[in-house]
């Protein structure tokens, strides 16, 4: 392991956690029992919870997915195209420094009361502890920035070998198909996500839950996509909220055809890479069946489906340079 | 899923989507529970009007195979098989009768004739 790796699991984290765990341990004897967890909207706390049990909460919901993120990045890098290490030691960071912040701000200001109720409200604390968090995300992020990642083939094939099927299509005949892709494993980071809002809305203040619920409604659109193929060229559409995230005109497609996608090849998971910026762009879910598009131009556009025949075979029996 | 429909044929579009439809879920392409994708983006995609689309939706509902509810879509119920199977099988036999020359009360009495 370098010396980068071992920074972003040892180090970091450390850094991260000594604080709260100073600050628990000296003087966690100080607290009120209960201590105030929740504070509403003026400012008032309006809930208290045993101090264990709040820690406990706060590190389930933020320290925990946060150092799991890092750890991640750490081992995993070199299988992850360029950005992803950082992205995920830079989240990762963040959530667990946000949650350490959180502990110690909790018993830097309740310490000596005698009842939670006297808590005042964290106020410009907040910009303290997000100011924190974000600079260990950052913190995170560079450090991840320098580890090995995947080097493999990451600039997009631009041809493709694959069968190009077609259907035959009257003049009076249209045609349309329509699959919705789901990344399973995003809906479950996404509930994940929306049960850690849940937790820390009710048992920390209505603003954690706010941030929680910022970081889940991205997960959440970029974890299910409706894919459409019909006269008109293709479509994929966020399937939850109905963004478009890609139309792709017929006079634009040369040639549709079958592919297997192996992710890596492609930039990764997600939506990757850019049609106007780089010529080429792909959305990917799984590894396995996809559909590749030929576009004028020299570029190409890739989409994970299930059936990617069908609409392959409607594009092509349109497709001007086909017809 | 994939919708067909052919502009010049003599049979109405919403009976042509209908059928398509309740063929889907006939063969389980279409699986109880699935939620149809939104009427305006298929109508469009098939160069028929939203109403036209909505009305063979609406033949569905009636047949039971599919729940349509405001703000919610349409989505395809748990007893659609059978049903589907038996709507199938008269559209074939109407279709394949029609061809023969058959007029509208020979059918209905060919049909009676077996209950």
């Amino acid at each position: 392991m370098n010396v980068r790796a071992t920074s972003l699991v040892a180090v970091l984290p450390a850094a991260i956690l000594l604080p709260a765990i100073w600050a628990v341990a000296a003087l966690g004897d100080e607290l009120p029992d209960p201590v105030a967890s929740h504070f509403g909207v003026s400012g008032a706390p309006d809930r208290s919870m045993s101090p264990s049990l709040f820690f406990l909460a706060i590190s389930l919901s933020l320290v925990v997915p946060g150092l799991g993120l890092m750890l991640a990045a750490a081992l995993k890098s070199s299988k992850m195209p360029r950005p992803m290490p950082a992205f995920l030691a830079g989240m990762g960071a963040f959530l667990a420094a946000f949650g350490a912040a959180i502990v110690v701000q909790t018993v830097l200001s309740q310490r000596g009361l005698a009842d939670w109720q006297d808590a005042r409200s964290p106020g410009v604390d907040l910009v303290a502890i997000l100011f924190a968090s974000v600079a260990a995300g950052v913190i995170g992020a560079l450090v991840a920035k320098g580890l090995p990642f995947y080097e493999g083939s990451t600039s997009f094939a631009t041809s493709v070998d694959g069968d190009a099927p077609t259907m035959n299509l009257d003049d009076a005949e249209r045609a349309v198909f329509v699959e919705t892709i789901s990344a399973r494993w995003m809906l479950w980071l996404d509930a994940v996500l929306l049960v850690a809002t849940a937790v820390l809305g009710v048992f920390a203040a209505w603003w954690v839950g706010l941030i929680m619920l910022v970081s889940a409604v991205p997960v959440l659109i970029l974890s299910s996509f409706r894919v459409q193929a019909d006269r008109k060229g293709l479509a994929v559409r966020s399937s939850l909220f109905g963004i478009r995230f890609a139309r792709i005109e017929l006079d634009e497609i040369e040639r549709a055809t079958v592919i297997d996608v192996e992710p890596m090849q492609w930039g990764g998971w997600g939506y990757r890479g850019s049609l106007k910026m780089m010529g080429s762009a792909a959305v990917v879910i799984r590894r396995g069946p996809g559909i590749h598009l030929q576009l004028s131009g020299k570029r190409s556009f890739v989409v994970t489906l299930d059936d990617p025949v069908t609409p392959a075979a409607i594009l092509n029996a349109q497709a001007p340079a086909l017809r | 899923m994939l919708l067909k429909v052919d502009h010049s044929s003599a049979q109405a579009l919403h009976d042509q989507l209908a059928g398509q439809i309740r063929a889907a879920i006939g063969s389980g392409d279409l699986r109880p529970g699935e939620r149809l994708p939104p009427a305006r983006e298929v109508a469009a995609g098939l160069d028929v009007n939203v109403h036209t689309l909505l009305r063979a939706l609406k033949t569905l509902r009636d047949e039971g195979l599919v729940d349509m509810r405001r703000g919610r879509g349409t989505v395809v119920t748990g007893k659609a098989p059978a049903q589907a199977r038996f709507s199938e099988l008269a559209d074939e036999l109407v279709a394949e009768a029609r061809r023969s020359g058959l007029d509208r009360n020979e059918i209905i009495k060919l049909v009676e004739s077996r209950l």
